[in-house]
Protein backbone atom coordinates (compact mmCIF):
# COMPACT_ATOMS: atom_id res chain seq x y z
CA UNK A 1 0.00 0.00 0.00
CA UNK A 2 1.45 3.21 -1.09
CA UNK A 3 0.77 6.63 1.12
CA UNK A 4 1.52 10.15 -0.97
CA UNK A 5 2.81 12.58 1.36
CA UNK A 6 2.67 16.19 0.25
CA UNK A 7 3.27 19.57 1.46
CA UNK A 8 0.47 22.13 1.14
CA UNK A 9 2.68 25.21 1.64
CA UNK A 10 0.38 27.91 4.08
CA UNK A 11 -1.75 25.01 5.42
CA UNK A 12 0.40 21.89 6.83
CA UNK A 13 0.57 17.83 5.03
CA UNK A 14 -1.88 16.09 2.59
CA UNK A 15 -1.62 11.97 3.28
CA UNK A 16 -3.21 10.30 0.13
CA UNK A 17 -3.71 6.58 0.89
CA UNK A 18 -5.59 4.02 -1.04
CA UNK A 19 -8.73 2.29 0.38
CA UNK A 20 -10.75 -0.82 -0.81
CA UNK A 21 -13.22 -0.37 -3.97
CA UNK A 22 -11.33 2.51 -5.52
CA UNK A 23 -11.60 4.93 -2.73
CA UNK A 24 -9.14 7.37 -1.73
CA UNK A 25 -8.88 9.15 1.97
CA UNK A 26 -6.88 12.30 2.33
CA UNK A 27 -5.94 14.03 5.77
CA UNK A 28 -5.12 16.92 5.87
CA UNK A 29 -2.63 17.63 8.89
CA UNK A 30 -3.20 21.36 9.70
CA UNK A 31 -0.46 23.39 11.05
CA UNK A 32 -3.20 24.46 14.36
CA UNK A 33 -3.56 20.80 14.91
CA UNK A 34 -6.64 20.70 13.27
CA UNK A 35 -7.17 17.23 10.77
CA UNK A 36 -9.34 17.00 8.53
CA UNK A 37 -10.26 13.67 6.46
CA UNK A 38 -11.69 13.81 3.25
CA UNK A 39 -13.02 10.58 1.66
CA UNK A 40 -13.22 10.59 -2.40
CA UNK A 41 -15.13 7.90 -4.13
CA UNK A 42 -14.01 6.39 -7.68
CA UNK A 43 -14.49 8.56 -10.44
CA UNK A 44 -15.76 11.05 -8.37
CA UNK A 45 -14.11 14.47 -8.41
CA UNK A 46 -15.81 16.10 -5.37
CA UNK A 47 -15.48 14.37 -1.68
CA UNK A 48 -18.10 12.08 -0.89
CA UNK A 49 -18.16 13.51 2.59
CA UNK A 50 -15.44 15.26 4.82
CA UNK A 51 -14.31 15.05 8.65
CA UNK A 52 -13.09 17.97 10.48
CA UNK A 53 -11.35 16.51 14.04
CA UNK A 54 -9.40 18.57 16.91
CA UNK A 55 -6.29 17.21 17.37
CA UNK A 56 -7.50 15.06 20.15
CA UNK A 57 -10.08 13.64 18.43
CA UNK A 58 -8.16 12.72 15.88
CA UNK A 59 -5.32 10.60 18.36
CA UNK A 60 -8.34 9.23 19.93
CA UNK A 61 -9.64 7.51 16.26
CA UNK A 62 -6.29 6.63 15.48
CA UNK A 63 -6.14 4.69 18.20
CA UNK A 64 -9.23 2.50 17.92
CA UNK A 65 -7.97 2.50 13.81
CA UNK A 66 -5.07 1.19 15.44
CA UNK A 67 -6.28 -1.65 17.43
CA UNK A 68 -4.87 0.37 20.76
CA UNK A 69 -7.96 1.77 22.43
CA UNK A 70 -9.46 -1.71 24.31
CA UNK A 71 -6.05 -2.76 25.94
CA UNK A 72 -6.05 -1.93 29.61
CA UNK A 73 -4.34 1.57 30.38
CA UNK A 74 -2.07 -0.04 32.49
CA UNK A 75 -0.43 -2.37 29.31
CA UNK A 76 -0.85 1.19 27.07
CA UNK A 77 1.67 2.86 29.86
CA UNK A 78 3.97 0.00 29.66
CA UNK A 79 4.10 -0.43 25.78
CA UNK A 80 4.96 2.94 25.11
CA UNK A 81 8.12 2.64 23.15
CA UNK A 82 10.58 5.17 23.08
CA UNK A 83 13.24 5.54 20.16
CA UNK A 84 14.89 1.84 20.21
CA UNK A 85 13.56 1.21 23.60
CA UNK A 86 10.87 -0.62 25.04
CA UNK A 87 8.84 -1.12 28.54
CA UNK A 88 7.64 -4.64 28.51
CA UNK A 89 5.92 -6.92 30.62
CA UNK A 90 6.26 -10.66 31.08
CA UNK A 91 4.13 -13.25 33.27
CA UNK A 92 6.19 -16.05 35.11
CA UNK A 93 4.25 -19.31 34.04
CA UNK A 94 4.51 -22.37 36.33
CA UNK A 95 7.74 -24.06 35.16
CA UNK A 96 9.58 -21.05 33.66
CA UNK A 97 13.60 -21.23 34.65
CA UNK A 98 13.22 -18.03 37.05
CA UNK A 99 10.65 -19.81 39.28
CA UNK A 100 12.03 -20.39 42.70
CA UNK A 101 15.80 -18.27 41.34
CA UNK A 102 16.48 -14.67 42.04
CA UNK A 103 17.21 -11.54 40.27
CA UNK A 104 20.83 -11.79 40.89
CA UNK A 105 22.06 -15.46 40.48
CA UNK A 106 19.94 -15.08 36.98
CA UNK A 107 22.31 -12.83 36.07
CA UNK A 108 19.59 -10.82 34.16
CA UNK A 109 20.96 -7.56 33.33
CA UNK A 110 24.92 -9.42 32.30
CA UNK A 111 22.89 -12.04 30.25
CA UNK A 112 20.26 -10.26 28.68
CA UNK A 113 21.08 -6.48 28.77
CA UNK A 114 17.66 -5.83 30.35
CA UNK A 115 16.64 -4.71 33.54
CA UNK A 116 13.57 -5.36 35.95
CA UNK A 117 11.77 -2.36 37.29
CA UNK A 118 9.16 -3.68 39.01
CA UNK A 119 7.58 -7.64 40.14
CA UNK A 120 3.46 -7.04 40.21
CA UNK A 121 2.44 -10.09 42.55
CA UNK A 122 -0.70 -9.95 43.26
CA UNK A 123 -2.03 -7.16 44.29
CA UNK A 124 1.60 -5.88 45.26
CA UNK A 125 3.87 -4.32 43.24
CA UNK A 126 7.36 -4.10 44.30
CA UNK A 127 9.16 -1.35 42.21
CA UNK A 128 13.03 -1.12 42.09
CA UNK A 129 13.11 -5.07 43.17
CA UNK A 130 16.37 -5.75 45.54
CA UNK A 131 18.13 -8.27 43.37
CA UNK A 132 17.89 -10.92 46.02
CA UNK A 133 14.19 -10.95 45.67
CA UNK A 134 13.04 -14.80 44.87
CA UNK A 135 10.53 -14.68 41.93
CA UNK A 136 7.26 -16.99 42.10
CA UNK A 137 4.99 -18.19 39.51
CA UNK A 138 2.77 -16.01 38.41
CA UNK A 139 5.04 -12.76 39.24
CA UNK A 140 4.69 -10.47 36.57
CA UNK A 141 7.83 -8.75 35.56
CA UNK A 142 7.88 -5.11 34.03
CA UNK A 143 10.69 -5.21 32.04
CA UNK A 144 13.30 -2.27 30.19
CA UNK A 145 16.08 -2.59 27.91
CA UNK A 146 16.91 -2.27 23.87
CA UNK A 147 13.94 -4.06 21.56
CA UNK A 148 16.27 -6.41 19.92
CA UNK A 149 17.36 -7.68 23.37
CA UNK A 150 13.85 -8.92 24.72
CA UNK A 151 13.64 -12.12 23.30
CA UNK A 152 16.66 -13.37 24.73
CA UNK A 153 15.47 -11.87 28.08
CA UNK A 154 11.95 -14.04 27.53
CA UNK A 155 13.88 -17.21 26.60
CA UNK A 156 15.75 -16.89 29.86
CA UNK A 157 13.17 -16.26 32.48
CA UNK A 158 9.87 -17.34 31.07
CA UNK A 159 11.22 -20.10 28.88
CA UNK B 1 -5.67 58.95 27.46
CA UNK B 2 -8.99 57.68 27.78
CA UNK B 3 -10.21 58.98 24.49
CA UNK B 4 -7.47 57.10 23.19
CA UNK B 5 -8.41 53.74 24.56
CA UNK B 6 -12.02 54.24 23.86
CA UNK B 7 -11.29 54.65 19.90
CA UNK B 8 -8.77 51.95 19.90
CA UNK B 9 -11.49 49.45 22.08
CA UNK B 10 -14.20 50.52 20.09
CA UNK B 11 -12.40 49.45 16.66
CA UNK B 12 -11.48 46.24 17.91
CA UNK B 13 -15.42 45.85 18.94
CA UNK B 14 -16.12 47.34 15.81
CA UNK B 15 -14.02 45.16 13.16
CA UNK B 16 -14.79 42.13 15.42
CA UNK B 17 -18.85 42.31 15.24
CA UNK B 18 -18.54 43.38 11.17
CA UNK B 19 -16.63 40.81 10.72
CA UNK B 20 -18.19 38.11 12.37
CA UNK B 21 -20.88 39.09 10.25
CA UNK B 22 -19.24 38.67 6.91
CA UNK B 23 -18.76 35.17 8.34
CA UNK B 24 -21.76 34.21 8.74
CA UNK B 25 -22.64 35.12 5.61
CA UNK B 26 -19.60 33.83 3.69
CA UNK B 27 -17.10 36.68 3.16
CA UNK B 28 -13.83 37.01 4.16
CA UNK B 29 -12.73 39.33 7.27
CA UNK B 30 -10.29 41.87 5.58
CA UNK B 31 -13.02 43.81 3.29
CA UNK B 32 -15.40 44.14 6.43
CA UNK B 33 -12.70 45.15 8.95
CA UNK B 34 -11.88 47.73 6.41
CA UNK B 35 -15.47 48.75 6.00
CA UNK B 36 -15.92 48.76 9.71
CA UNK B 37 -13.31 51.68 9.85
CA UNK B 38 -15.22 53.04 6.90
CA UNK B 39 -18.56 53.25 9.13
CA UNK B 40 -16.92 54.27 12.63
CA UNK B 41 -14.73 56.88 10.62
CA UNK B 42 -15.35 60.83 10.17
CA UNK B 43 -16.24 60.54 6.77
CA UNK B 44 -19.71 58.99 7.15
CA UNK B 45 -23.10 60.46 8.91
CA UNK B 46 -23.74 58.44 12.26
CA UNK B 47 -21.51 57.53 15.22
CA UNK B 48 -17.88 58.67 14.85
CA UNK B 49 -15.71 57.00 16.65
CA UNK B 50 -12.60 57.75 15.38
CA UNK B 51 -12.19 61.52 14.67
CA UNK B 52 -8.84 61.82 13.85
CA UNK B 53 -7.23 58.10 12.14
CA UNK B 54 -3.46 59.41 13.55
CA UNK B 55 -4.64 58.68 17.26
CA UNK B 56 -4.46 54.34 16.03
CA UNK B 57 -1.50 54.84 13.78
CA UNK B 58 1.05 53.72 15.60
CA UNK B 59 -1.53 50.38 16.59
CA UNK B 60 -2.24 49.83 13.02
CA UNK B 61 1.42 50.00 12.07
CA UNK B 62 2.19 47.13 13.90
CA UNK B 63 -0.33 45.79 12.68
CA UNK B 64 1.50 46.16 9.15
CA UNK B 65 4.36 44.66 10.90
CA UNK B 66 2.93 41.59 12.43
CA UNK B 67 1.46 40.98 8.85
CA UNK B 68 4.67 41.33 6.96
CA UNK B 69 6.72 39.88 10.12
CA UNK B 70 4.30 36.54 9.65
CA UNK B 71 4.48 36.54 5.73
CA UNK B 72 8.64 36.44 6.30
CA UNK B 73 8.09 34.08 8.82
CA UNK B 74 5.98 31.28 6.65
CA UNK B 75 8.12 32.27 3.49
CA UNK B 76 10.04 29.13 2.33
CA UNK B 77 12.37 29.25 -0.61
CA UNK B 78 11.95 25.44 -0.85
CA UNK B 79 8.36 25.53 -1.43
CA UNK B 80 9.04 27.51 -4.52
CA UNK B 81 11.83 24.86 -5.49
CA UNK B 82 9.79 21.73 -4.85
CA UNK B 83 7.28 23.12 -6.90
CA UNK B 84 9.61 22.58 -9.82
CA UNK B 85 9.74 24.11 -13.30
CA UNK B 86 5.76 23.56 -14.14
CA UNK B 87 5.12 26.14 -10.61
CA UNK B 88 7.80 28.80 -11.85
CA UNK B 89 6.44 28.90 -15.35
CA UNK B 90 2.50 29.17 -13.75
CA UNK B 91 3.42 31.63 -11.52
CA UNK B 92 4.74 33.94 -14.01
CA UNK B 93 2.39 33.26 -16.06
CA UNK B 94 -0.47 34.41 -12.86
CA UNK B 95 1.62 37.26 -11.88
CA UNK B 96 2.76 38.55 -15.64
CA UNK B 97 -0.60 39.11 -16.38
CA UNK B 98 -1.95 40.37 -13.98
CA UNK B 99 0.98 42.66 -12.74
CA UNK B 100 1.07 43.56 -16.54
CA UNK B 101 -2.29 44.78 -17.13
CA UNK B 102 -2.06 46.50 -13.71
CA UNK B 103 0.47 48.73 -15.06
CA UNK B 104 -0.74 49.42 -18.17
CA UNK B 105 -4.29 50.15 -16.45
CA UNK B 106 -2.00 52.61 -13.51
CA UNK B 107 -0.57 54.47 -16.73
CA UNK B 108 -3.91 54.41 -18.58
CA UNK B 109 -5.56 56.37 -15.83
CA UNK B 110 -2.66 58.91 -15.98
CA UNK B 111 -2.39 59.22 -12.10
CA UNK B 112 1.05 59.43 -12.18
CA UNK B 113 3.91 56.85 -12.87
CA UNK B 114 4.68 56.21 -9.46
CA UNK B 115 0.74 55.87 -8.92
CA UNK B 116 1.13 53.32 -11.63
CA UNK B 117 3.42 51.01 -10.01
CA UNK B 118 1.35 50.50 -6.72
CA UNK B 119 -1.60 50.07 -8.86
CA UNK B 120 0.07 47.18 -10.59
CA UNK B 121 0.84 45.80 -7.17
CA UNK B 122 -2.29 46.62 -5.72
CA UNK B 123 -4.12 44.71 -9.05
CA UNK B 124 -1.63 41.86 -9.45
CA UNK B 125 -1.42 40.19 -6.25
CA UNK B 126 -3.87 37.85 -4.36
CA UNK B 127 -4.81 37.83 -0.89
CA UNK B 128 -3.14 34.42 0.52
CA UNK B 129 -5.72 35.05 3.31
CA UNK B 130 -8.76 35.02 1.50
CA UNK B 131 -7.48 32.35 -0.81
CA UNK B 132 -6.28 30.21 1.53
CA UNK B 133 -9.24 30.34 3.56
CA UNK B 134 -11.50 29.57 0.54
CA UNK B 135 -9.67 26.19 -0.32
CA UNK B 136 -10.39 25.14 3.11
CA UNK B 137 -13.96 26.39 3.68
CA UNK B 138 -15.15 24.98 0.18
CA UNK B 139 -13.57 21.27 0.99
CA UNK B 140 -11.11 21.40 -1.69
CA UNK B 141 -8.00 20.74 0.49
CA UNK B 142 -8.04 17.44 -1.16
CA UNK B 143 -8.07 18.32 -4.68
CA UNK B 144 -5.25 17.99 -7.25
CA UNK B 145 -5.46 21.37 -8.18
CA UNK B 146 -4.86 22.79 -4.52
CA UNK B 147 -1.27 22.44 -4.71
CA UNK B 148 -1.18 24.36 -7.60
CA UNK B 149 -2.76 27.16 -6.04
CA UNK B 150 -0.83 27.53 -3.14
CA UNK B 151 2.00 27.22 -4.85
CA UNK B 152 0.79 30.11 -6.64
CA UNK B 153 1.01 32.41 -3.79
CA UNK B 154 4.16 31.57 -2.43
CA UNK B 155 5.33 32.16 -5.98
CA UNK B 156 3.58 35.78 -5.21
CA UNK B 157 4.77 36.34 -1.98
CA UNK B 158 8.37 35.74 -3.58
CA UNK B 159 7.17 38.68 -6.01
CA UNK B 160 6.05 40.91 -2.94
CA UNK B 161 8.86 41.02 -1.04
CA UNK B 162 11.40 42.06 -4.18
CA UNK B 163 8.52 44.33 -5.63
CA UNK B 164 8.33 45.94 -1.76
CA UNK B 165 12.21 46.21 -1.79
CA UNK B 166 12.21 47.78 -5.13
CA UNK B 167 8.65 49.81 -4.52
CA UNK B 168 10.62 52.17 -1.45
CA UNK B 169 13.19 54.12 -3.46
CA UNK B 170 10.83 54.52 -6.47
CA UNK B 171 7.91 56.08 -3.54
CA UNK B 172 10.95 57.84 -2.01
CA UNK B 173 11.05 62.14 -2.08
CA UNK B 174 14.35 62.60 -3.90
CA UNK B 175 14.80 65.44 -5.69
CA UNK B 176 18.13 65.34 -7.57
CA UNK B 177 19.69 62.35 -9.52
CA UNK B 178 22.24 62.05 -6.65
CA UNK B 179 20.10 61.66 -3.84
CA UNK B 180 18.18 59.50 -5.86
CA UNK B 181 21.07 57.20 -6.52
CA UNK B 182 22.07 57.77 -2.54
CA UNK B 183 18.87 56.30 -1.25
CA UNK B 184 18.93 53.83 -3.99
CA UNK B 185 22.21 52.43 -2.73
CA UNK B 186 21.48 53.02 1.13
CA UNK B 187 18.00 50.76 0.64
CA UNK B 188 19.87 48.01 -1.04
CA UNK B 189 22.92 48.03 1.46
CA UNK B 190 20.53 47.71 4.25
CA UNK B 191 19.12 44.88 2.63
CA UNK B 192 22.16 42.94 1.78
CA UNK B 193 22.66 43.33 5.52
CA UNK B 194 19.05 42.08 6.67
CA UNK B 195 19.25 39.02 3.81
CA UNK B 196 23.04 37.94 4.73
CA UNK B 197 21.69 37.92 8.43
CA UNK B 198 19.07 35.67 7.10
CA UNK B 199 21.33 33.51 5.34
CA UNK B 200 24.66 33.36 7.67
CA UNK B 201 23.50 35.16 10.65
CA UNK B 202 20.31 32.99 11.81
CA UNK B 203 22.52 30.82 14.07
CA UNK B 204 23.60 33.52 16.70
CA UNK B 205 19.72 35.37 16.18
CA UNK B 206 18.44 32.23 17.12
CA UNK B 207 20.73 31.91 20.29
CA UNK B 208 19.76 35.53 21.49
CA UNK B 209 16.32 35.30 20.80
CA UNK B 210 15.47 31.74 21.89
CA UNK B 211 14.24 30.77 25.12
CA UNK B 212 12.56 28.03 27.36
CA UNK B 213 9.68 29.96 28.23
CA UNK B 214 7.07 31.33 25.71
CA UNK B 215 6.79 34.82 27.01
CA UNK B 216 10.47 36.45 26.78
CA UNK B 217 10.93 34.75 23.20
CA UNK B 218 6.97 36.73 22.52
CA UNK B 219 8.79 40.06 24.19
CA UNK B 220 11.56 39.47 22.27
CA UNK B 221 10.98 38.66 18.61
CA UNK B 222 7.48 41.74 18.61
CA UNK B 223 10.68 43.80 19.55
CA UNK B 224 13.17 43.01 17.37
CA UNK B 225 10.33 43.52 14.77
CA UNK B 226 9.34 46.40 15.34
CA UNK B 227 13.05 47.82 15.69
CA UNK B 228 13.96 46.76 12.52
CA UNK B 229 10.52 47.64 11.11
CA UNK B 230 11.62 51.43 12.24
CA UNK B 231 15.41 51.05 12.00
CA UNK B 232 14.03 50.30 7.98
CA UNK B 233 11.97 52.96 7.77
CA UNK B 234 14.71 55.45 8.66
CA UNK B 235 16.91 53.79 6.17
CA UNK B 236 14.57 54.59 3.57
CA UNK B 237 13.05 51.21 2.92
CA UNK B 238 9.46 50.65 3.73
CA UNK B 239 8.90 49.09 7.54
CA UNK B 240 7.26 46.16 5.71
CA UNK B 241 10.12 44.99 4.01
CA UNK B 242 12.20 45.43 7.34
CA UNK B 243 9.45 43.19 9.31
CA UNK B 244 9.50 40.65 6.30
CA UNK B 245 13.20 40.44 6.41
CA UNK B 246 13.44 39.36 10.18
CA UNK B 247 10.25 37.47 9.89
CA UNK B 248 12.55 35.63 6.99
CA UNK B 249 15.82 35.38 9.27
CA UNK B 250 14.25 33.53 12.24
CA UNK B 251 12.16 31.00 9.92
CA UNK B 252 15.70 30.12 9.53
CA UNK B 253 16.01 29.25 13.54
CA UNK B 254 14.97 26.51 15.86
CA UNK B 255 11.77 28.58 17.77
CA UNK B 256 10.34 29.25 14.21
CA UNK B 257 7.42 26.72 14.88
CA UNK B 258 6.84 28.62 18.61
CA UNK B 259 7.51 32.04 16.67
CA UNK B 260 4.47 30.63 14.38
CA UNK B 261 2.34 29.90 16.91
CA UNK B 262 2.72 32.71 19.58
CA UNK B 263 2.59 35.61 16.82
CA UNK B 264 -0.85 34.68 15.53
CA UNK B 265 -3.31 35.69 17.95
CA UNK B 266 -0.93 38.97 18.36
CA UNK B 267 -1.13 39.48 14.17
CA UNK B 268 -4.43 38.98 14.08
CA UNK B 269 -5.49 41.69 16.36
CA UNK B 270 -3.11 44.35 15.19
CA UNK B 271 -4.18 43.63 11.51
CA UNK B 272 -7.31 43.90 11.99
CA UNK B 273 -6.24 47.66 13.68
CA UNK B 274 -4.68 48.58 10.62
CA UNK B 275 -7.12 47.36 8.02
CA UNK B 276 -9.54 49.20 10.49
CA UNK B 277 -7.55 52.48 10.52
CA UNK B 278 -7.75 51.96 7.08
CA UNK B 279 -10.69 52.56 6.14
CA UNK B 280 -10.82 55.68 8.43
CA UNK B 281 -8.96 57.27 6.12
CA UNK B 282 -12.11 56.80 3.30
CA UNK B 283 -14.70 59.02 2.42
CA UNK B 284 -17.01 57.61 0.88
CA UNK B 285 -17.84 60.31 -0.84
CA UNK B 286 -14.60 60.01 -2.97
CA UNK B 287 -15.20 56.43 -3.94
CA UNK B 288 -18.23 57.13 -6.37
CA UNK B 289 -15.28 59.41 -8.13
CA UNK B 290 -13.47 55.82 -9.05
CA UNK B 291 -16.28 53.84 -9.56
CA UNK B 292 -14.84 53.47 -13.18
CA UNK B 293 -11.59 52.90 -12.95
CA UNK B 294 -12.52 50.29 -10.30
CA UNK B 295 -15.03 48.67 -12.37
CA UNK B 296 -12.84 47.84 -15.32
CA UNK B 297 -9.96 47.17 -12.60
CA UNK B 298 -12.44 44.60 -11.46
CA UNK B 299 -13.39 43.21 -14.89
CA UNK B 300 -9.86 42.75 -16.06
CA UNK B 301 -9.05 41.13 -12.92
CA UNK B 302 -11.66 38.24 -13.33
CA UNK B 303 -11.00 38.35 -17.11
CA UNK B 304 -7.20 37.66 -16.47
CA UNK B 305 -7.82 34.90 -13.57
CA UNK B 306 -9.77 33.41 -16.23
CA UNK B 307 -6.74 32.92 -18.75
CA UNK B 308 -3.89 32.50 -16.50
CA UNK B 309 -5.92 29.84 -14.61
CA UNK B 310 -6.58 28.19 -18.12
CA UNK B 311 -2.58 28.44 -19.04
CA UNK B 312 -1.65 27.05 -15.97
CA UNK B 313 -4.11 24.06 -15.89
CA UNK B 314 -2.69 23.29 -19.18
CA UNK B 315 1.04 23.70 -17.82
CA UNK B 316 -0.08 20.79 -15.39
CA UNK B 317 -2.35 18.75 -17.40
CA UNK B 318 -5.58 19.70 -15.92
CA UNK B 319 -9.12 20.37 -17.14
CA UNK B 320 -10.98 23.03 -17.21
CA UNK B 321 -12.66 21.93 -14.19
CA UNK B 322 -9.44 22.22 -12.09
CA UNK B 323 -8.96 25.58 -14.60
CA UNK B 324 -12.15 27.53 -13.14
CA UNK B 325 -10.90 26.23 -9.35
CA UNK B 326 -7.75 28.04 -9.49
CA UNK B 327 -9.30 31.31 -11.38
CA UNK B 328 -12.03 31.91 -9.15
CA UNK B 329 -9.94 31.10 -5.97
CA UNK B 330 -7.44 33.17 -6.64
CA UNK B 331 -9.52 36.21 -7.28
CA UNK B 332 -9.74 37.77 -3.30
CA UNK B 333 -7.41 41.10 -2.96
CA UNK B 334 -7.26 41.64 0.70
CA UNK B 335 -3.89 42.68 3.32
CA UNK B 336 -1.41 43.47 0.21
CA UNK B 337 -3.37 45.70 -1.50
CA UNK B 338 -4.63 47.94 1.19
CA UNK B 339 -0.54 47.40 2.59
CA UNK B 340 0.27 49.46 -0.47
CA UNK B 341 -2.68 51.91 -0.61
CA UNK B 342 -1.20 52.72 3.03
CA UNK B 343 2.31 52.65 1.82
CA UNK B 344 0.92 55.04 -1.47
CA UNK B 345 -0.36 57.34 1.09
CA UNK B 346 2.36 57.77 3.70
CA UNK B 347 4.57 58.95 0.05
CA UNK B 348 1.85 61.37 -0.50
CA UNK B 349 0.92 59.92 -3.90
CA UNK B 350 -2.65 60.85 -5.59
CA UNK B 351 -5.52 60.77 -3.39
CA UNK B 352 -7.22 58.84 -5.34
CA UNK B 353 -5.59 55.57 -4.70
CA UNK B 354 -6.98 55.37 -1.31
CA UNK B 355 -10.51 54.77 -2.41
CA UNK B 356 -9.50 53.05 -5.96
CA UNK B 357 -8.05 50.24 -3.75
CA UNK B 358 -10.64 50.35 -1.07
CA UNK B 359 -13.65 49.43 -3.20
CA UNK B 360 -11.56 47.16 -5.44
CA UNK B 361 -10.88 45.14 -2.85
CA UNK B 362 -14.59 45.32 -1.27
CA UNK B 363 -16.23 44.84 -4.86
CA UNK B 364 -13.87 41.73 -5.19
CA UNK B 365 -14.93 40.41 -1.66
CA UNK B 366 -17.95 39.94 -2.52
CA UNK B 367 -17.56 38.86 -6.16
CA UNK B 368 -15.22 36.40 -5.56
CA UNK B 369 -16.25 33.83 -2.93
CA UNK B 370 -19.68 34.10 -4.69
CA UNK B 371 -17.13 33.15 -7.97
CA UNK B 372 -15.38 30.55 -6.43
CA UNK B 373 -18.16 28.40 -4.74
CA UNK B 374 -20.24 28.06 -8.18
CA UNK B 375 -16.90 27.72 -9.73
CA UNK B 376 -17.72 24.12 -10.71
CA UNK B 377 -20.67 24.97 -12.67
CA UNK B 378 -18.75 27.76 -14.20
CA UNK B 379 -15.98 25.62 -15.27
CA UNK B 380 -18.67 24.09 -18.07
CA UNK B 381 -19.13 27.31 -20.05
CA UNK B 382 -14.85 28.08 -20.12
CA UNK B 383 -13.39 26.78 -22.81
CA UNK B 384 -12.20 23.38 -23.17
CA UNK B 385 -8.54 22.56 -22.88
CA UNK B 386 -6.37 20.52 -25.09
CA UNK B 387 -3.57 18.91 -23.56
Amino acid sequence: MSINEQDLPGIGRRYEVQASRGQRVVVILHHSGRRDLYVMDRHREDPSCVVELSDDQSRRIGAILGGAFFKPAVVEEIERVVGEFVVDWVTLGEDSPAVGRTLADLGVRKQSGMSVIAIVRGKKTITGPDPSELLKAGDRLVVVGRHKDLPKFINMVVG
Amino acid sequence: MSNELIALGGAFLAAGVLGRLGRRIGFPTIPFFMAAGIIMGPNTPGLVLIENPEDLEVFAAVGLIMLLFHLGLEFAFKDLVAGGRQLISTGAVHLGLKVGAGIALGFALGWGTKEAFVIAGAVGISSSAIATKLLVELRRLANQETRMILGILVVEDVFLALYLAMLSPILGDAETTAQAVFQVVRAFVFLAVLFALARYGSKTVGRLIDTEDDETLTVTFVGFAVLVAGIAHEMGVSDAIGAFMVGMILSETAARERIERLVLPLRDAFAAVFFFTFGLTIDPGDITGVAGPVSIAAALTIVLNIVAGTAGARIYGFGRREASNAAFTLLGRGEFSLILATLAAAAGLDARIGPFVALYVLVLAVVGPLLASRSEALARVLPRIRS
